[in-house]
């Protein structure tokens, strides 16, 4: 198992490599730069912009720019945003546990969801509870969440001030009030991951329900409860599980559109302004820590085939 | 008693019961008593290119970074928004001595909030911070690298500032921004530290600043509320939803995104004439754009009503020049019907430019933003009409596009009014500034803006404006469009006795502002 998560460890670094390269390339393909935002937009003379350019460093060749850029990744020193002049390690580092409550939450909002549906529909498909979760997930896949997320906002916060339209409270200062101000957001980015395992889950329990040993233990007597817990559902885990890693890189890209939406800033702002103000390290650092941490749980995922299927182990 | 009599007796103490408890809800309104413990939560865009973050004000580069620094810093001097004209603030008095010489007095007993003085030292020691040629705000702030030299009087308030240039007459309203923004020796980026009504207690980058009120502010007993909590909002609509949500208490309005708070009678929305302004920018120096003709042609095309209701309703002034009808020092009466929108003026102006229909053009606009996108629309649809063919693209960065690498022939923009009015013909229309794309334009305007900013006061500028906008209109080098209604959207239990308009980029002064106890 040692050999397997070193091996997996490894095989990150030339990914991350790639990513970069990449979107290093991307952000270079945008007109323009930082330099005349930073000199002073349009109350900057031509001269001015450029001396601001020499000075960041942005005159220089962008292979330059980019080894300059990759001999302080390595140390793990991510540079300095251009416009906040503050580390881009400790500005992402702020935000983080924001964007991981959301995503996390919305993950948590959608398995719970998910799961329960997946098996009303895997038990007895194509019949009612299965034609139900169906329609409903199928509605769930097919709407988009910054208008689910307008609309919840709508209906649950300006006409009826059940729930905030805005904002983030630390969990620290206000455990209630956290939940209500995450609660939309949750179900906004937490609809389409319930939808998805719903569907996943269905497909693989109903071949699970099929098969001899399922058979076999609901011949033998074993109450239903125990036929699914404990045997069909373990067998149908792997693919769910897939779809949960993958899930997570969906989850992580939709907290741009959610904490724009709703106003909290986290990760996905972050990226969103890094990008829009042409701040390079910036776009660079938080990139890259999206790409390692989507990868990184996807390495838990395998980790997890393993402990749930022997088989895996072996091989 | 019969019972006629009893259903009448009913029907009158329901109505007296109505009566009495409406005004007493009425009344409670009315009668609604400040409450002195109150925050005033602000939203505005926190994370976009209009704020840069930085509270410093040497290292604002954004003129939007006002909305904070005036409350943390105050000005020297204030923009009074209803007459345009600069009126006392952290300086009870100012004289141009001669068109290089400018000296201020700052009211007596003045501290900053950390406890020091604000004296005639601090003053000069923080106006030579700012004016450092590699601060940031020395580089978008062109009129402090002007100032020569900055001295300290013998009485501990009056300041002198020697000017390079005969430039005086500007600074008063040039130090009712950034530039006026004076900030303690330990004041810093991330722990500013000025003399304004509030100070700084903590900001989350990004999300949130929160300020206090500053007890030992000069006017403190008129300040009202006991502090401001900015907070992130990303779109108008989105800002609008959350005011009438009761989540904000105010933000800076835009208009027909304030649709759905005009109906809720819980919010209000203040207007007030701005002076930013909706335009094309013109390169003057591409063919057929260099043809004065062919520019005359293109504002006489341009349905500058159609393209105002689209975007703002009927919250907007058509734009015949470059300053709003209430800019007096600067307007021009009779220019206001210089190129009524007629197809068939156009087409005589096209005939006579000499150049042969249909011909395509480039026009650029900003990306991601629908408004603007929906002004190129109407523009095309307009010179179409007169046989010119627009090609539309849009640029993440039109500053580096369109003005830098001069790619396009015109642009869909919007021009922010500055505190200064001079300074919109001096980006514009004067050479060498990334703003005038063409740099081919009168050689007249920079002797007129030289004069404009010698003279004592805006009226006594009068005559040069009237020729410097004669000339950028009768040359037609832009094509202005509207002047968008400034408003601010906030909730009723917000007052203010001076209703000056509130915004981001605007003359804020959130020390005029009051929260009743409806808040609750």
């Amino acid at each position: 198992m040692l050999t397997f998560i070193l091996r997996r460890i490894v095989a990150l670094i030339p990914l991350l490599f790639i990513v970069s390269v990449i979107v290093f390339g991307l952000v270079l393909l945008v007109p323009g730069d930082a330099a005349t935002r930073l000199a002073g937009g349009e109350d900057a003379s031509p001269q001015q912009i450029e001396e601001v350019r020499k000075e960041l460093g942005l005159d220089r060749p962008f292979v330059t720019q980019y080894v300059d850029w990759l001999e302080g990744a390595v140390q793990l020193d991510l540079g300095d945003s251009l416009f906040s002049q503050r580390p881009v390690a400790s500005e992402i580092w702020e935000r983080v546990p924001v964007t991981l409550q959301i995503a996390g939450g919305a993950l948590v909002f959608g398995l719970l969801i998910g799961i329960p549906m997946g098996i009303i529909s895997g038990m007895r498909p194509r019949g009612i509870g299965d034609r139900g979760v169906v329609m409903v997930t199928s509605f769930a896949i097919a709407i988009p969440s910054f208008w689910l997320a307008l609309i919840l906002i709508l209906q649950l916060a300006v006409y009826r001030n059940i729930l905030p339209s805005r904002g983030f409270v630390k969990f620290s200062e206000s455990p209630t009030e956290w939940f209500e101000h995450l609660l939309l957001p949750w179900i906004t980015l937490g609809t389409l991951t319930a939808a998805t395992i719903a569907r996943q889950l269905r497909g693989a329990l109903a071949d699970t329900m099929s098969s001899d040993h399922i058979r076999t233990s609901k011949s033998v007597g074993l109450p239903s409860t125990k036929v699914v817990g404990k045997h069909a559902l373990k067998n149908s885990s792997a693919p769910v599980l897939t779809v949960v890693g993958l899930q997570v890189a969906y989850l992580l890209g939709g907290t741009v559109v959610v904490e724009s939406i709703f106003g909290i800033a986290g990760l996905g702002t972050y990226v969103l302004t890094a990008v829009q103000q042409n701040d390079l390290p910036a776009i660079q650092g938080s990139v890259l820590f999206i790409a390692v941490l989507t990868v990184l749980v996807n390495l838990l995922v395998d980790i997890s085939y393993a402990i749930l299927n022997p088989k895996v182990r072996v091989e | 008693m019969s019972k006629r009599l009893l259903v009448a007796v009913a029907i009158a103490a329901a109505l007296t019961a109505v009566t009495v408890g409406g005004s007493g809800i009425a009344g409670a309104q009315k009668n609604a008593k400040v409450d002195p413990d109150a925050r005033l939560v602000f939203g505005m865009n926190m994370a976009g290119g209009g704020f840069s973050q930085r509270l410093e004000p040497s290292a604002s580069t954004s003129i939007c970074d006002v909305s904070v620094g005036y409350q943390v810093f105050g000005t020297l001097i204030r923009r009074d928004t209803k007459t345009n004209k600069p009126v006392p603030n952290l300086a009870e008095s100012w004289e141009i001595v001669d068109p290089s010489t400018f000296t201020f007095k700052l009211r007596p007993n003045l501290t900053f909030q950390d406890g020091t003085k604000l004296d005639a030292a601090a003053a000069k020691a923080a106006l030579d911070k700012s004016r450092q040629p590699t601060t940031a705000l020395a580089r978008s702030a062109t009129t402090l690298q002007l100032i020569s030299s900055v001295e300290a009087g013998a009485d501990g308030r009056t300041v002198t500032v020697r000017l390079s240039q005969p430039v005086a007459g500007i600074l008063p309203l040039t130090f009712a921004g950034r530039e006026g923004m004076i900030a303690a020796a330990a004041s810093t980026d991330t722990n500013p530290i000025g003399a304004g009504p509030f100070k700084f207690d903590s900001q989350t980058v990004g999300q949130q600043i929160k300020l206090s009120k500053f007890p030992g502010y000069w006017d403190a007993k008129n300040v009202k509320l006991a502090g401001i909590d900015y907070v992130h909002t990303d779109t108008a609509q989105n800002a609008v939803n959350s005011v009438i949500a009761g989540d904000l208490d105010m933000i800076e309005g835009a208009g027909l995104a304030n649709a759905p708070a005009e109906n809720d009678p819980n919010v209000k929305i203040e207007e007030v004439s701005g002076a930013d302004y909706w335009k094309l920018n013109i390169n003057t120096a591409k063919p057929p754009f260099d043809n004065p003709d062919f520019r005359k042609a293109i504002n006489y095309a341009i349905d500058k009503d159609a393209i105002a209701k689209a975007l703002f309703g009927d919250h907007a002034e058509i734009a015949t020049q470059s300053y709003p009808s209430n800019f007096v020092d600067q307007y021009q009466k009779d220019l206001a019907n210089r190129y009524p929108y007629s197809v068939k003026k156009a087409k005589a102006a096209l005939k006579k430019s000499g150049v042969q229909t249909p011909i395509t053009v480039q026009g650029v606009g900003p990306a991601n933003n629908p408004n603007f996108a929906r002004f190129g629309e109407i523009v095309q649809a307009n010179l179409k009409e007169i046989g010119i063919n627009v090609e539309l693209s849009q640029s993440p960065n039109i500053l580096t596009t369109f003005f830098a690498n001069k790619q396009g022939d015109f642009v869909t923009t919007l021009w922010p009014a500055r505190p200064d009015p001079s300074v919109t013909i001096q980006r514009n229309f004067t050479p060498n500034q990334i703003t005038n794309a063409g740099n081919n334009l009168s050689p007249e305007l920079p002797t007129l803006l030289a004069e404009i900013q010698a003279a004592e006061s805006p009226a006594d500028a009068r005559a040069a404006y009237k020729k410097a906008v004669n000339i950028i209109v009768d040359e037609a080098y832009e094509v202005p469009v509207f002047f968008p209604t400034l408003t601010n959207v906030h909730r009723d239990y917000v007052t203010s006795n001076d209703w000056q308009l509130y915004g981001t980029c605007q003359g804020v002064d959130f020390s005029k502002l009051a929260i009743t106890t409806k808040k609750g």
